[in-house]
């Protein structure tokens, strides 16, 4: 049997969604890293104050369509022009005004498959277990609450990072532990 | 959060006596090579003509929609919208050569035997819609229709500036929604009447929207201009923030891909049906020089500006963003350009000089009229309840 990898995060929830930023950009500028927030709705100004970098989402996105813009071409240009060549009203066989409509709708699939998948996957989801779940008050992250999740390795102090969240306006903080997934 | 003080604008005397200084050259010399060739002279006239009252409607569309859709984050470029698109009367004005010079644009006015007896029937057809007095009186309505619209959306909202009521927010919603169909209607049968009837016998359906989606490519990129060119002034260009920008460069980028979507419906269509009436507007477009001016537009019009506006970084740079709108300003003319003047000559490609000096005077004209009409006003609608939600518009 593997060993278990134990997870330990300092949840610390704050009464509004300024008041949740303006702490995480604070711990951020103290050092903490790996951070995550949590709240019903997007957090204006909440990817900064993470410091995440600049989405990838675009990139996979630019990807899929090229990918099924080729696709649509290559396809079409097989079947009516080599495979089976079909004369349609004196065209030529190679009519690349009638693979546009293909070629556009293969393009936006693949692209919204790259996005969809994309940020799928880049947010490592679909995520049935997470520690954060140990906590019963987590739930409000849900409803009403505006979470801040700080990790910290398992067997340290946390005390020092609970009171900095305390200080930044937390009205509550927990620590939870657990297997990681 | 209080608004912040910016002045009523006073300035903009030297501005609008040079536009009109340039304006009124370009419509003399227009004039003069009207003496010389009169044919050419209106075909450029045209052009000139449609390319600024294009940027005039597209204007008034986009503000009467942003009016239905109870849009915030446009509130501080609103001002500028209104005045654009309340330049209507001197268009009205400078419509009168083209109907003065009708029977020379449009065949069906005295249409002559060497049409051949198919486009004869078929103007015998259209006879009831086609008559002089009927397409003058249509014109009216139309400049009625943009010109209340128009003034009436300035108006209100300049009395707010003063009055404060919110009343007057109610108001514009309501013509503005309101008015939507009516004047984007009258839009639609301008370009019937006064582009699509440059060929005898053509029609397509999507015609209207063809023209409106190029018109409202040049109203997205003249409002980008204006707000840098205003940027370092007492103007609106000075409230605007990369959200403002980020959201019309978007903007922009979508009425781009619409304007390629319906450029590209409108040719499959004809070009699958391949009947010999319709596919005579695509040949006389697809050979020699009018073919090159096609590439130039699906490359210059279409896959320049997709790749390049879809960075997010550069549709937040306002000094970037404005150079695109400028290049698109310009392609915008070479697309009003290739709907008109292959009528005037279909076998070779052919810009006559009274075109350029008639696009100069037109604008010269416009630009005037929209100046000397804001001084005095508030550069953005100080009294709108919404316009401090503007100001913090932040990038999505």
């Amino acid at each position: 049997m593997e060993a278990k990898v134990l997870d330990s995060w300092v949840l610390a929830e704050f009464a509004t969604p300024d008041i949740l930023v303006d702490a995480t950009n604070q711990m951020r500028e103290k050092g903490y890293q790996g951070m995550d927030t949590y709240s019903p709705y997007p957090l204006h100004g909440g990817s900064e104050a993470l410091g995440l970098p600049p989405s990838r989402v675009p990139f996979i996105a630019l990807g899929g369509g090229l990918t099924g813009m080729c696709t649509a071409l290559a396809m079409q240009t097989w079947m009516n022009t080599i495979d089976y060549p079909l004369n349609i009203g004196g065209r030529p066989l190679l009519s690349l005004p009638a693979w546009i409509p293909i070629t556009f709708e293969l393009s936006v699939l693949f692209a919204a498959f790259g996005i969809f998948f994309g940020l799928l996957g880049l947010s490592r989801l679909p995520q049935p277990y997470h520690v954060a779940f140990e906590s019963e008050a987590f739930r409000s992250a849900s409803t009403h609450g505006y979470w801040l999740g700080v990790p910290f390795a398992a067997g340290t102090d946390s005390s020092e990072t609970m009171n900095q969240l305390k200080a930044l306006g937390a009205t509550q903080v927990t620590i939870v532990t657990g297997e990681k997934e | 959060m209080r608004p912040p003080a910016l002045p009523r604008f006073e300035g903009g005397q030297r501005l609008w006596m040079s536009s009109a200084g340039v304006g009124v050259v370009g419509l003399v010399a227009t004039g003069v090579g009207a003496l010389l060739d009169v044919r050419e002279a209106l075909y450029g006239y045209l052009f000139g003509f449609i390319y600024w009252l294009g940027l005039c409607l597209g204007t008034l569309l986009l503000l009467a929609s942003f009016h239905a859709s109870n849009a915030r984050w446009p509130v501080v470029l609103r001002r500028t919208l209104e005045v654009t698109g309340a330049t209507v009367p001197v268009f009205l004005v400078l419509f009168v050569p083209v109907g003065l010079g009708m029977a020379r644009l449009y065949p069906w006015v005295t249409p002559s035997p060497e049409l051949g007896e198919h486009a004869l029937q078929v103007l015998a057809h259209r006879e009831p819609y086609n008559t002089v007095p009927r397409f003058l009186l249509r014109a009216v309505g139309y400049f009625l229709a943009w010109g209340l619209v128009g003034h009436f959306l300035l108006r209100w909202s300049v009395r707010q500036d003063t009055e404060g009521s919110t009343r007057w927010t109610a108001w514009q919603r309501r013509l503005g929604s309101g008015a939507l169909p009516v004047i984007g209607l009258a839009f639609s049968f301008m370009t019937l009447d006064w582009l699509m009837a440059l060929d005898a016998t053509w029609q397509s359906t999507v015609y209207g929207i063809y023209v409106y989606s190029g018109a409202t490519v040049g109203a997205l990129a003249l409002v980008v201009v204006a707000g840098v060119a205003t940027r370092d002034t007492q103007h609106f260009g000075r409230l605007l923030t990369p959200g403002h920008y980020q959201r019309l460069g978007t903007l922009l980028f979508a009425f781009i891909c619409f304007w390629a979507y319906i450029a590209y419906s409108q040719y499959m269509l004809i070009w699958v049906a391949s009947l010999p009436e319709e596919v005579t507007w695509y040949l006389v477009r697809m050979h020699g020089g009018w073919g090159a001016v096609s590439w130039a537009l699906i490359l210059g019009h279409f896959v320049l500006p997709f790749a390049v506006l879809l960075s997010r970084e550069l549709k937040q740079r306002p000094r970037a963003l404005a150079g695109v709108a400028l290049w698109m300003l310009l392609l915008h003319a070479v697309d009003t350009a290739w709907l008109v003047l292959p009528a005037l000559s279909p076998s070779r490609a052919h810009l006559p000089w009274t075109a350029l000096t008639a696009w100069v005077g037109v604008g010269g004209c416009a630009v005037a009229f929209a100046v000397w009409r804001s001084r005095g006003m508030y550069p953005v609608p100080v009294g709108d309840p919404f316009l401090v939600h503007s100001l913090q518009v932040r990038q999505p």
